[in-house]
């Protein structure tokens, strides 16, 4: 099974049911979306992190930031001169202007997109990829669609494996000389071109195989399907569904403070 | 095995609950491990969208579209911009089903004119087929004329890059939005300049999967 995000742990958020974490993340997400002044935006996203300070400790603020750093520059950057009102700070050229207007709606966006995130990542990184799958089902994916999802993740790490073992051998079949040439993005693409085709034809003829094991082990049979890990009734989950409420109850009452 | 080439395979669930799964997992890896790093730029072309026209060409829009979505979506998953999986799952999809259609509504145009590549896997395929068979499915292959891939490629650059545009707005304001849609557009660029020479190689080394189509 791939690694995503996901790290054990035993966290308030690692023990909470993952359908409620899954429904605040979409309201949490819902509500960074809709257009709101620059100070509801900073309350939204400190209720992240402050989120993630208790449960996974403060310095998991800064990875989610660190892999969009370049999107946000681009945003400071390329924001203000698009959004000109208020108080005018300066200007790089005539049409370059930085204004009252381009700085909020250039934080507006940033806190929005590192609020958004960081929210994703908190979820995935208490969540595992099973309980998210189990999370989606409750909520309606059908069993067909779960099952395609699961076994697509449990091929990948041999398609990465395989692929990599092609590109070893087509590697050694070149001359020692030519593996040492500087860089270039043709050569390159000669390179990998052969060992594309070598591992769809490779994976492709493997459907008919999976395809067996599957009605070998009666899919496709008529009759109930049975969930070996289902999740507990959410019902019996009383407590987490009144903190899920309260934490509603937050979100609304950020947007009027 | 018989039912490799048989007509029919592809309807039977298990088959295509195979293939959807096996298809994803090849988008993903496209998408998170083969990379061309374009120097300029310090950025570079994955071949996501190489999978995707691959599978529009040779399995249809409706594969297309659901392992286009999902296969991006996993990889965003993977990689840690989880953020963006919906967005991607979205584009990416309705970009595999903009291009498979066309490329069918392409196809049927052309096979009118009898523009066919006689199959090359009537050699290889074993069996004859019966006249039955021969009858309810299509052996040949159809190469995709250069308008049709041209069509398709405009129709999925439409797509992808408009649905990126208008959800990175969302996020990040439409200014930065607009900043990523020439890099759409080159991704664009190589899944049609890579995708159907993949395609062809496929239907040329494994002449069974023209029967996989639905």
């Amino acid at each position: 099974m791939i690694s995503t995000a996901f790290r054990p742990g035993t966290s308030l958020l690692h023990r909470t049911d993952p359908r409620l974490k899954l429904l605040l993340l979409v309201l949490w997400t819902a509500a960074f979306i809709i257009p709101s002044p620059v100070a509801v935006i900073l309350r939204y996203y400190l209720g992240v992190a402050v989120l993630i300070t208790l449960t996974i400790g403060a310095k998991e603020i800064f990875p989610p930031l660190k892999s969009i750093w370049p999107i946000l520059l681009l945003v400071i950057l390329i924001t203000p001169p698009f959004h000109i009102g208020g108080t005018e700070y300066f200007r790089i050229t005539e049409w370059y202007r930085v204004t009252r207007a381009g700085i909020e709606e250039a934080l507006t966006l940033v806190l929005r997109f590192s609020g958004i995130t960081s929210a994703f990542f908190l979820f995935f990184r208490t969540t595992s990829i099973d309980q998210f799958i189990l999370s989606l089902r409750w909520y309606g994916l059908p069993y067909n669609a779960a099952l395609v999802i699961t076994i697509a993740f449990r091929y990948i790490p041999s398609l990465i494996q395989l692929y990599g073992n092609i590109q070893d051998a087509h590697t050694l079949r070149r001359p020692p000389l030519e593996r040492k040439r500087r860089y270039n993005p043709v050569r390159k693409f000669s390179h990998i071109f052969p060992g594309i085709v070598s591992v769809m034809i490779h994976s492709i003829k493997s459907i008919p195989t999976l395809s067996m094991a599957l009605e070998i082990r009666g899919f496709g049979l008529s009759g109930q399907r049975t969930d070996y890990r289902p999740l507990p009734p959410l019902l019996s989950r009383l407590f987490q569904c009144g903190i899920a409420l309260i934490v509603l109850f937050i979100l609304v009452l950020l947007y009027f403070l | 095995m018989n039912n490799e080439n048989s007509t029919g395979i592809q309807h039977l669930p298990a088959f295509r609950i195979a293939t959807l799964a096996i298809l994803i997992a090849v988008t993903t890896l496209f998408t998170y491990i083969i990379r061309i790093p374009v120097a300029p730029t310090r950025g570079y072309i994955n071949f996501g969208d190489v999978s995707i026209f691959f599978t529009a060409m040779i399995f249809g829009p409706i594969t297309a579209l659901i392992t286009g979505g999902t296969g991006t979506a996993l990889a965003d998953l993977i990689s840690g911009y989880s953020q963006w999986a919906p967005f991607t799952f979205l584009a990416h999809g309705l970009q595999g089903l903009a291009i498979g259609l066309v490329i069918k509504a392409g196809r049927r145009i052309s096979s009118g004119a009898g523009r066919r590549i006689s199959s090359a896997g009537k050699d290889a395929a074993g069996p004859a087929q019966s006249p039955a068979q021969a009858s309810a499915h299509n052996g040949g292959i159809h190469k995709p004329g250069i308008f049709t891939l041209l069509a398709a490629f405009l129709a999925g650059t439409v797509v992808m890059a408009g649905i990126y545009f208008l959800t990175g707005g969302l996020m990040v304001g439409f200014a930065a939005a607009a900043a990523e849609i020439p890099g759409n557009i080159l991704q664009n660029v190589a899944g049609v300049l890579v995708g159907t020479p993949l395609a062809l190689a496929v239907w040329k080394a494994y002449p069974p999967i023209r029967f996989y189509t639905w």
